[in-house]
């Protein structure tokens, strides 16, 4: 009994690993992130930033763009804040196995951020963005930075997050619940593919409508940008 | 005869859940619910119910059958398994949204319990609370807001304190930032 267990287990290792070779880093998904954050606490320097700036006073709002998480709730209000939660990668989920056309996608997000995202003009001092631009495809980037500013009152502080990826490559979706001003819990949520690769000039590109934008400096792949309306 | 044995030990993990249609569902996480009545259930007959998946004794319940649109008001509490439109006023009383629950209303309650899917606003006078398997689409306004690992939340969060007519904006802002972070399904509130 025991010995057909360990040779069925033998045999389909044999297999996960021809298929994994046969199929590159799809079947490997964790394997391929390189320095990324992992599951676990993580110092955000950006983080800290975020909250000197936006919270400074008390009723503030706060849009989280990431998934609601018991944690971000608790930090957020109590602090005194507002907080809407927008989980719009779960929203937003395109399909890999789709292939839209990018005019497709573009007006597909355009409509969802009409129907979804109803805001006021200048309604919120902050956004966390986590890393969910990494994960968006280029023709929905720019009307959700577009309707993203709109959103953020002028001198209104965001926070984004890149990986230093390839483009195409796999890496874990991460949830990122706030432990503290400067402490993220990183928990796995899943596996999704870097559309592309941000250098900071790329970045800077894609918020030239907003006032400044500051680097952090981090030890891992993951960057911190603090993106300033 | 394994299985059988199994059954019968039924845990609180294997209760039904709902997920939202934008998250695939495994076809074999996904299990038979039991009929819920719309009486009170007044033996304990059904091995392993779970009293949170089902109507509790007592509690008046809408069956998964059954479909109201309207102004639905009580004076106690109401577990709703179906689906209701309109409006629902406890006030005082608890409600229940069970993991079939479709609810597309403004709800005001004391207590609420979302397993199913609710869009509309909901307003506590003391919690909200959203359960793994529970999708909320709309703005919350309560005391305490739980929400589980995994659960969907689109909308806005005020914390108020007092039956809900207090101001917005949380609770009292901590002399730095540096909010304690609280366990998971630890409630939110403001603090005195």
């Amino acid at each position: 009994m025991s010995s057909n267990e360990a040779i069925t287990a033998q045999i389909s290792g044999s297999v996960r690993r021809l298929l994994g070779h046969v199929l590159k880093q799809d079947q490997h998904p964790a394997t391929t992130l390189q320095g990324s954050a992992a599951s676990g606490l993580r110092q955000s320097k950006g983080l800290r930033e975020f909250w000197n700036a936006v919270g400074a006073a008390e009723g503030m709002q706060i849009l989280d763009l990431g998934a609601a998480s018991q944690e971000n709730i608790n930090f957020i209000t109590g602090l005194g804040h507002r907080l809407c939660t927008e989980d719009l990668y779960r929203s937003l989920q395109f399909n890999s196995t789709r292939t839209p056309t990018a005019e497709a996608i573009e007006s597909e997000a355009v409509q969802f951020f009409r129907e979804n995202l109803n805001y006021q003009k200048g309604q919120f001092d902050g956004v966390l963005c986590w890393d969910l631009l990494d994960f968006l495809p280029d023709s929905v980037i720019e009307p959700l930075i577009a309707v993203l500013y709109e959103f953020l009152k002028p001198d209104g502080h965001l926070l984004a997050f890149f990986h230093a990826g390839q483009p195409g490559q796999i890496v874990p979706v991460e949830q990122y619940r706030i432990c503290g001003a400067d402490q993220l819990q990183v928990t796995h949520r899943g596996t999704g593919k870097l559309w592309r690769s941000f250098n900071n000039r790329a970045i800077e590109s894609l918020f030239r409508d907003y006032a400044s934008l500051r680097f952090f400096l981090t030890k891992d792949s993951l960057r911190e940008v603090i993106i300033i309306r | 005869m394994w299985n059988r044995k199994e059954e019968k030990k039924e845990s609180p993990v294997s209760t039904p859940v709902y997920t939202p249609a934008s998250v695939p569902v495994k076809p074999d996480s996904v299990k038979e619910v039991p009929p819920v009545s719309s009486t009170p259930q007044n033996s304990g007959s059904q091995a392993g119910s779970q009293s949170w998946s089902e109507a509790p004794k007592g509690v008046a319940s809408i069956g998964k059958s059954v479909i109201i649109r309207g102004e639905l008001s009580g004076s106690e509490d109401l577990f709703i398994d179906g689906q209701v439109e309109g409006t629902i006023e406890l006030r005082e009383h608890n409600l229940t949204v069970g993991p079939n629950g479709r609810v597309n209303a403004h709800v005001n309650a004391k207590e609420i319990v979302v397993q199913g899917a609710v869009k509309g606003n909901l307003r506590a006078a003391d919690r909200v609370e959203i359960r793994k398997s529970g999708s909320v689409t709309g703005d919350l306004v309560a005391a305490r807001i739980v929400i589980e690992d995994g659960a969907f939340f689109k909308g806005s969060i005020d914390i108020q304190k007092g039956g809900g007519d207090g101001k917005s904006g949380g609770g009292h802002k901590s002399e730095s930032f540096s909010a304690p972070a609280q366990p998971q399904l630890a409630s939110v509130g403001a603090k005195v």
